[in-house]
């Protein structure tokens, strides 16, 4: 069976000044899927990510996007991006301290024309995480990592994304809430949204994704499927600590 | 004690225009974390639009409340309009530039204003038109309440409300106050940031436009150095309520001119002007964070 290619690199390169991250990238990311980029610290996953959302120009190749070669003009115009239906969750969750969890969401929705729905997925996310609707109108600083994680999550599906961005959602988190996140992102994935889902934790990462990549100083080592990947010896001595 | 409170009612209404100076401030440096040093001119130039507009429609002659409104509104408008293209031509192509470029920029943008206007608008004095009948005035328990100083607190209080309105209850509102924590998490939810750092310049710039109608109709008097003073305590307001927060601008802005109104009336009149370089000098020394700021680390 083919399937249709949502996203795809090729001969990427991007550098910040004179540390270049990221070498001649080639990989597409299929529709429907979760794809995982594992890799060590610095190996250039979150520049991956920002390749495609347009916060870093790249040196060389192309991101395409549904077939369009977006990296033409996601840098200048990356506010643009999320109308593609890209939702981007940073390293770090990016909530916005200051404002309330209402506000928060708002803003997710803020290329989000119709009412109607903003109302369906603001319930969605309540439904989804319903600890936010309990602290609906706290301001989103005083949250928990878990909780702020969570309402990253959501924000980003307050614009319907067809594609979905996670910086290491696990970082920093108890386990627990690690695997509600992941039960989630699942959730997510099973009703359409494609997923790229950067992670250091590969061995939960591989455990939900259909297939991932792996990156090591900027170049890319491996594509394979998840279940591969997991059964790998390379790949169980270097990110599952071979046990 | 009458005179006592009649120094605080007057020192507001001081305050209240440092207020509408300060917001302009606090907000861009909230959203850009930078001294724009041209606003104090673009209240200057809100006061002169103000003048020829007054003149123009003939208010010196005939005051009336509607046209009142009608040279603020027409003041307010176009000195956004100026404010706009300033960020637009001078600010905006140094985005990713460091930060001292934009603020010797800034300076460089102060100078043609304040040489620019001397050169447009005369370096002499003028007198600025009655826009209203101000000669009245209102007693409380005995203390006295010009009509202009009515004028001022109605002014302010209505632009204040309209500002917080905007800033906490629209779509906008919560992009500025977003876009000033994080520009780049805001492009990834498709925010417009360029734009909302415009509409940030705009807001900003009509405030202290609204501002310069006020000092013109209150000390009828115009030069084209005026923003200087006004500017510099609008922004020594805005670091002493901690810069970037758009309620302490207004805190510290009333403080300020109550605490001037209160030196001149007690203490050494002289020293009126030096009190805000005292209290800039104190709060940077004690708290540079100012009443109401965040750490500025978590900026940096
Ligand atoms: N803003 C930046 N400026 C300069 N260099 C950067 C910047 N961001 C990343 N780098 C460098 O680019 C390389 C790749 O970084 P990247 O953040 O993409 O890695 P990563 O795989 O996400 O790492 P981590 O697991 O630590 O998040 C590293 O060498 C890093 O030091
Ligand atoms: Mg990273």
């Amino acid at each position: 069976m083919m399937q249709e290619t949502l996203l795809a690199f090729e001969k990427v390169s991007l550098s910040y000044g004179g540390i270049q991250a990221l070498r001649n990238i080639t990989f597409q990311i299929p529709k429907g899927e979760i794809v995982t980029i594992l890799g060590a610290n610095g190996a250039g996953k979150t520049s991956c990510l920002r390749a495609i959302s347009g916060l870093v120009p790249l040196k060389a190749g192309t991101v395409r996007y549904k077939n369009e070669a977006i990296s033409a003009w996601s840098s200048k115009k990356t506010h643009l991006v999320a109308g593609l239906g890209i939702a981007h969750v940073p390293e770090g969750r990016g909530i916005f301290p200051e404002l309330s969890i209402d506000e928060n969401l708002d803003l997710g929705a803020w290329l989000q024309k119709d009412p109607q729905v903003i109302a369906k997925n603001r319930e969605r996310v309540f439904h989804l995480f319903p600890r936010l609707k309990e602290r609906q109108f706290q301001a989103g600083g005083t949250l928990s990592g878990g909780e702020q994680q969570m309402l990253a999550i959501g924000r980003a599906l307050m614009a319907s994304p067809e594609l979905l961005l996670l910086d290491e959602p696990s970082l920093g988190l108890a386990p627990q809430i690690i695997h509600l996140i992941f039960k989630i992102v699942q959730e997510v994935n099973a009703s359409g949204t494609t997923v790229v889902l950067v992670e250091q934790n590969a061995h939960l990462a591989l455990q939900i994704a259909h297939r991932g990549i792996v990156l090591e100083t900027g170049e890319l080592t491996l594509v394979d499927e998840a279940k591969n990947l997991l059964n790998n010896p390379k790949i169980r001595e270097a990110y599952l600590g071979n046990s | 004690m009458t005179e006592f409170i009649q120094h605080i009612v007057n020192g507001l209404s001081f305050g209240a225009i440092y207020a509408l100076i300060a917001l302009g401030y606090t907000m861009v440096y909230g959203i850009l974390q930078f001294i724009n040093f041209a606003h104090g001119d673009i209240f200057m130039i809100g006061a002169y639009i103000g003048y020829y507009a007054g003149n123009a429609l003939g208010l010196n002659d005939h005051p009336s409340i509607w046209g009142f409104f009608v040279v603020l509104l027409l003041s307010m408008v176009t000195s956004g309009v100026i404010g706009f293209l300033v960020e637009f031509l001078a600010y905006r192509p140094l985005r990713k530039a460091p930060r001292i470029n934009v603020l010797i920029t800034a300076v460089g943008v102060s100078l043609f204003f304040e040489f620019g206007a001397q050169m447009l608008f005369g370096a002499n004095p003028k007198a600025f038109p009655h826009l209203v009948d101000v000669s009245k005035s209102f007693y409380i328990g005995g203390v006295q309440i010009d009509s202009m100083e009515l004028v001022v607190f109605t002014v302010t209080i209505l632009l204040m409300l309209a500002l917080e309105f905007v800033l906490y209850r629209t779509k906008v509102g919560k992009a500025m106050r977003a876009v000033s924590h994080d520009h780049n998490v805001a492009l990834l939810l498709g925010i417009p940031v360029n734009m909302i750092i415009s509409i940030t310049f705009v807001l900003g710039s009509a405030m202290a436009a609204a501002a310069g109608i006020l000092v013109g109709m209150s000390y009828p008097k115009l030069e084209p150095l005026m923003g200087v003073m006004f500017g510099l305590k609008a922004f020594v307001a805005a670091v002493f309520g901690g810069i970037g927060n758009v309620r302490g601008a207004v805190v510290g802005a009333l403080i300020m001119g109550v605490s001037e109104q209160l030196i001149v009336s007690y203490g050494v009149p002289t020293f009126r002007d030096a009190f805000a370089f005292a209290l800039l000098i104190v709060v940077l020394i004690f708290r540079p964070k100012g009443l109401f700021g965040k750490t500025l680390a978590e900026k940096v």
